[in-house]
């Protein structure tokens, strides 16, 4: 398919690049960009590996086509650290042994920081609610539902 | 790999397009068209991303001139019109949808998990038309219409209307024409003493596609029912009104026997429909039960019960 030229802005840096149509946003970031943070795990909605925010709502980015990326804000695992010191959410993940293979853990990260952007002070079931998108095969969900409740005021 | 992607930032560029490519997909969110491409299941011709496009987005109530009194209460109404691009979770979270036609907000708030209902569209529901969709069955008891546009080779703009139902041929087939897009989805206010339900029965809590869904608008008098419509989702070939049902209890009281009576002719209509199949000896007592109890759901929000 024939390239086009997109424009967007990658974990706050603004980005101008040629794509392959067909390509998922998952592809890009993976394979072009080397953001391999993300993870693919069914490739098709089901797991939530691949979740990254677009303009800050959680997304699987396997289902977007790079293409539709154009104009919008991507925010991924990578941009979660900043200068070196983890965030919150990352430490709490630590802190609270939610953390085994580590696969789900940057899909189950993002979503939960789609979270507080939105509702910085969600109750368990908010919780429950925005992580149910995301599958995890060996933490267990009390864990990580506790990680999140810890890094919340 | 001579395909296209095209991305117009108006509806009329849109329709041009569409006009001129009449094999090209039209894509919404993606959460159907791109897990089917990935499948060899998808489309091969050309993209037309109608994700840009604003005029596609968003709910509006277009106001009747005089306001009415019902019950002593003084409402507003009007026509709803809800964007073909608008996502589920800005379904769920419109106010004017929360208090007009709450029932759509829970039927959307169900569908598969949050980054899912971020990027499905309604407007990608109903032209994917999944027998399980679960925007469908409640948009049927609104006794929704869809708005169809397409664009002539000198440039006018023609305009179907035509009802959900009727839109709706069969299982993900649809009467969309190859130069059309649809552009809006229209019902009227709900007046204000009808109450609403929306049920779905499936595998796991996130990510379920319905093995059964419905809705149920429902009228009480006292005890007596005045009007009834009622929908099944992912029980026959596409989703549709159940009309033995309706007819049934429209003007009865309602009871438990009449309640058991009703889901009998529901689940009796469904296997008219499909014939015997091996899920049947599971399906037809479901029926039978969500029938009841999704009636019963909407005639306990009633207000003059
Ligand atoms: C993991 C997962 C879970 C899911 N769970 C549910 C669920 O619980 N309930 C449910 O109902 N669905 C579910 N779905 C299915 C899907 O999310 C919905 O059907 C959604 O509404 C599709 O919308 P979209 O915007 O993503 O459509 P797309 O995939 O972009 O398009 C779907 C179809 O509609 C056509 N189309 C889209 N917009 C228009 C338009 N304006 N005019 C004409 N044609 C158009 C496209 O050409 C395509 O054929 C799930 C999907 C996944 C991957
Ligand atoms: S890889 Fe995208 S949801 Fe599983
Ligand atoms: S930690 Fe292994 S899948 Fe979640």
């Amino acid at each position: 398919m024939k390239k086009t030229k997109i424009q967007f802005v990658l974990n706050g840096k603004s980005v101008s690049m040629d794509v392959d149509p067909e390509t998922t946003l998952l592809s890009l970031l993976r394979e072009e960009l080397f953001l391999t943070g993300t993870k693919e795990g069914c490739g098709s909605g089901e797991c939530g590996a691949c979740t990254v925010l677009m303009d800050g709502l959680a997304v699987n980015s396997c289902l977007v086509l790079a293409p539709q990326i154009n104009g919008t804000e991507i925010l991924t695992i990578e941009a979660l650290e900043t200068d070196g010191k983890l965030d919150r959410l990352q430490q709490s993940f630590i802190d609270h042994h939610a953390v085994q293979c580590g696969f789900c853990t940057p899909g189950m990260l993002m979503s939960a920081k789609a979270l507080l952007l939105k509702n910085p002070r969600p109750t368990q079931e908010e919780i429950r609610i925005a992580l149910s998108g995301n599958l995890c095969r060996c933490t267990g969900y009390q864990n990580i539902i506790a990680a999140v409740e810890g890094a919340v005021d | 790999m001579s395909r296209a992607y095209f991305q117009p930032a108006a509806l009329e560029e849109a329709l041009r397009i569409r006009r001129d490519n009449g094999e090209a997909s039209l894509l919404a969110g993606g959460t159907d068209l791109v897990v089917a491409m990935r499948h060899d299941r998808g489309p091969a011709g050309d993209v037309i991303d109608l994700s840009k496009i604003l005029e596609l987005k968003g709910i509006q109530e277009i106001a009747d001139s005089t306001p009415v009194t019902v019950n002593g209460i003084h409402k507003m109404t009007g026509k709803i019109r809800i964007g073909p691009m608008t996502t589920f979770t800005e379904i769920m979270e419109s106010q004017l949808l929360r208090e007009a036609a709450g029932i759509l907000c829970e039927a959307a708030e169900t569908v598969g998990s949050p980054q899912i209902r971020n990027r499905g569209t309604i407007g990608g529901n109903l032209c994917n038309a999944s027998a399980a969709a679960d925007c469908i069955t409640p948009l049927l008891c609104l006794n929704a219409a869809v708005e169809l546009q397409s664009l002539g080779f000198d440039g006018s703009k023609c305009t179907r209307i035509l009802p959900l139902e009727t839109f709706l041929v069969d299982s993900k087939k649809t009467d969309l024409r190859s130069d059309e897009i649809l552009t809006g989805i229209l019902f009227q206010r709900p007046a204000v003493d009808m109450s609403f339900a929306f049920q779905k029965i499936g595998r796991r809590n996130a990510l379920a596609i319905a093995r059964l869904n419905g809705s149920c608008a429902i009228r009480l008098a006292g005890n007596t029912v005045t009007s009834l419509a009622f929908a099944l989702g992912a029980a026959t070939s596409k989703p549709e009104r159940i009309e033995r049902a309706e007819e049934y209890l429209t003007g009865r009281e309602l009871t438990d026997e009449d309640l058991a009576a009703v889901g009998k002719r529901a689940a009796e209509y469904v296997l008219e429909q499909t014939g015997v199949r091996a899920s049947s000896s599971y399906k037809l007592p479901v029926i039978e039960r969500f029938t009841a109890s999704l009636i019963r759901a909407a005639a306990e929000r009633s207000t003059t019960l």
